[in-house]
């Protein structure tokens, strides 16, 4: 007989399913836990895997459209079998058991009791309570349909997931389900397969403290869609600049200023300019546009990374900015920073030039909407008026948050930065 | 170790008793001259004298009267019931008198007596001769109530009994007085309230007492071959009552199967699911608890329909199908 596929009912408050994607079309065949199809409820989407073995008979409902739980999708048996009069027989005897309620990838009767009751053990209580399962959705296979706690234990993990597990020796109870409520899917026992082998075991640690904040930032951050433009820049006239300025600063603050601290007044002073544009942060409500230009310096610590920001960057000199940077940098590998010095930030700028890193894709540093990678700076042949000559160059990568900033508009911020470190009198 | 048959292990252990305590003594219904009904006693009379292995009139009120008396006054009586079923003509004297003269008497009394008496069916002795009342027994405060199954187990126990200060009832299984097992020739106890795992299993707990416990573990074996392991507890005392083993034992295998001769209405085993079901073992429960008891009928004096009316070990092995 052809095995019946229901929308699955994934949690308490699921009504209703939308179907995203058929992987099979009628006619294909397939083998019990492959993929069938991918459902879209109010809170997911679901990988719905195949409950039985044959060829895929009929598909009920298209893609896109929404099902009620537990109404029939699709049919899979032997090929020539006859699903239609199945299929409205089945419809028929659902709407006689309006309780019944089916469980994820498998079709199976429930354990039924009085006035919608149903008999399950104390033990398969404890257990449903314990792993949050759902009672009503777990087939029993108890005497008397009652559901006892193996039911419960295998419910766990879906039927792919309890074959592999069943070949490879691999005790279900230790393996974290990563599925739908905690369900143990195919990938969960892979992955407990390979931990299993101790080669391929290290220490493991919690991520705490600064990791975490960074793990759960870079999470959130990513979610924007990224591009990053690169571009080379001639740095002669900053050398040189660099040069001139080093031996009265350095007499004044006791510090040389670096390179990265001329980048940011660059960044700084291309920033006002493009304030409307790219001085921004990106809320879920809407965009912000910010006055004051605060720059924020990338600091990496043993242990992670740091972005103390330099407000008002627009309005210090060169001078200024070296000795805030120096500062901030100081308190920061010490570990003092405080927060409002690593807060209200509306741009970045990241440094890897000292790893001989040339162009990279910095992760923008959210809600801020672009963030400035600087490369390595190195002597290289250039092409000039027909002849081979010699300048330091150097990479800049801005990657920008595109629903915020388009590509041209960033383009056009990045060609500023690179007019003023060439042409770096304009910054008076 | 010795061989010893479970009524020679009963011998051995009141030899031992009255040879180390004077004041220990035995009597009852033939248990001198005859050497008793089932013969427990052959020998102790020649060892021991008239004075202390002395054959009572036909009476059990005497019997029990005359025990809580002697106990009170600093003597250790042994008590014969010739046949458990007679015990419901002592029980005045048992639990008027003997089960609660320590607690009236503001603990100044001691009743240091045993009262032992052969239990069960199977020997086609009929209806009032074949009754396992120990259910009668349990209910009421102050006694103790002792039911070994194993050589080992009674000979064990009979000495704590005697031991003991307060009055015991020791009800010995008259199906197995012909078993052997090992006993260990030196002085042993065995401290009541102390369950014994007779098998180790993890698929369903079976709790039996008295020749329950051999049909459960011959049950166990066949049930092996199956592949389903059986674990099989003897409580050995019902009072006090080891809860604790019954109740680890349940966690583990989630299923529990009570087994014993006496009839099923108002007997023992509802104590013990009870017990179970408000314990911490109820959330462990994967079934319901079945308890597999004598019919609720005088045992018939036929030995096929004696047979029908008490487990066998073909109950106790579809039971344990049934339920894994």
């Amino acid at each position: 007989m052809a095995t019946e596929l229901l929308m699955p009912k994934l949690g308490m408050t699921m009504e209703e399913g939308t179907i995203v994607t058929w992987f099979k079309k009628v006619g294909d065949s397939i083998a019990e836990g492959e993929i069938l199809l991918e459902i879209l409820t109010d809170k997911v989407n679901m990988e719905v895997e195949a409950p039985a073995t044959g060829q895929v008979l009929a598909i009920l409902v298209a893609e896109g459209d929404i099902v009620e739980v537990n109404k029939p999708i699709a049919y899979i048996g032997q090929p020539g079998e006859n699903v239609e009069s199945h299929s409205a027989a089945t419809l028929k005897i659902k709407e006689q058991q309006p309780t019944q309620v089916a469980a994820v990838t498998t079709v199976t009767q429930n354990a039924e009791g009085i006035d919608g009751k149903f008999k399950a053990s104390p033990a398969a209580k404890r257990v449903a309570c314990e792993e949050e399962i759902d009672l009503r959705v777990v087939p029993p296979t108890g005497p008397g349909g009652r559901i006892i706690a193996i039911d419960v234990k295998n419910y766990k993990a879906s039927p792919l997931a309890q074959k592999i597990a069943q070949d490879k020796g691999v005790e279900l109870a230790e393996v974290v389900g990563t599925g739908i409520g905690g369900k143990i899917m195919k990938i969960d026992v892979q992955h407990a397969v390979t931990q299993a082998d101790p080669k391929t075991q290290g220490t493991r640690k919690s991520l705490s403290g600064m990791r975490k904040v960074i793990a759960d930032h870079m999470v959130e951050a990513w979610a924007a869609p990224h591009v990053t433009h690169n571009m080379e820049v001639n740095m002669s006239g900053i050398v040189e600049l660099r040069k001139k300025i080093i031996p009265g600063i350095e007499k004044r603050t006791g510090a040389k200023p670096s390179y990265n601290d001329l980048i940011i007044k660059v960044a700084a002073k291309a920033l006002r300019e493009y304030q409307q544009v790219i001085n921004a942060r990106l809320h879920p409500d809407g965009l912000e546009i910010c006055d004051e230009v605060n720059v924020g310096m990338a600091v990496a610590l043993p242990n992670g990374l740091v972005v103390p920001v330099i407000k008002n960057a627009d309005t210090l000199s060169v001078e200024q900015i070296t000795k805030r940077a120096k500062e901030l940098a100081a308190r920061a590998k010490e570990g003092k920073l405080l927060p409002d010095e690593m807060s209200g930030g509306t741009f970045t700028v990241t440094n890897l030039g000292m790893y001989g890193i040339d162009t990279f894709t910095p992760i923008v540093n959210a809600p801020e909407v672009c963030i400035l990678g600087v490369g390595q700076l190195q002597d290289k042949p250039v092409v000039k008026d027909g002849e081979i000559v010699i300048e330091p160059r150097m990479s800049l990568s801005l990657s920008f948050d595109h629903r915020a900033v388009d590509g041209a508009q960033a383009a056009e911020f990045l060609r500023r930065i690179k007019e003023l470190l060439e042409d770096y009198l304009q910054l008076i | 170790m010795a061989l010893l048959t479970y009524k020679e292990a009963v011998r051995q252990a009141m030899q031992e008793e009255m040879r180390r305590d004077e004041n220990v003594f035995l009597l009852g219904e033939d248990v001198g001259i005859y050497g008793g009904a089932f013969g427990v006693s052959l020998g102790m009379l020649e060892e021991f004298g008239e004075e202390r292995v002395r054959d009572t009139p036909i009476s059990e009120g005497v019997i029990a009267g005359a025990a809580a008396g002697a106990a009170v006054t600093g003597m250790r009586p042994i008590a014969e019931i010739m046949f458990s079923d007679f015990i419901t003509i002592a029980m005045d004297s048992l639990v008027n008198q003997a089960a609660k003269m320590r607690y009236m008497f503001g603990g100044k009394a001691k009743v240091p007596m045993v009262l032992r008496m052969p239990g069960g069916s199977g020997t086609g002795a009929a209806a009032q001769h074949s009754q396992s009342l120990e259910a009668w027994l349990v209910h009421v405060p102050g006694l103790k109530v002792v039911m070994p199954s194993t050589p080992y187990d009674v000979k064990g126990l009979l000495k704590t009994a005697i031991r003991d200060d307060n009055p015991v009832v020791f009800i010995e299984t008259k199906t197995v007085y012909n078993k052997k097992g090992e006993v260990p020739e030196d002085d042993y106890t065995i401290p009541f309230g102390v369950a014994d795992v007779k098998r180790v299993g993890k698929d369903v707990t079976v709790f039996a007492t008295g020749v329950m416990v051999h049909r459960s573990l011959e049950a166990a074996e066949l049930l092996a071959k199956e592949g389903i392991d059986v674990e099989v507890i003897d409580p050995r005392t019902l009072v006090p009552f080891d809860k604790e083993t019954l109740v680890k034992s349940v966690i583990k295998t989630g299923k529990l199967i009570i087994v014993h001769e006496a009839c099923k209405r108002g007997g023992f085993g509802g104590e013990v699911a009870a017990e179970v079901m408000e314990s911490e073992a109820f959330d462990y429960l994967d079934a319901p608890i079945k308890r597999i008891a004598g019919k609720n009928i005088p045992i018939p004096y036929c030995m096929e329909l004696e047979k029908s009316a008490v487990p066998q070990v073909d109950d106790i092995v579809n039971a344990v199908r049934e339920m894994v």
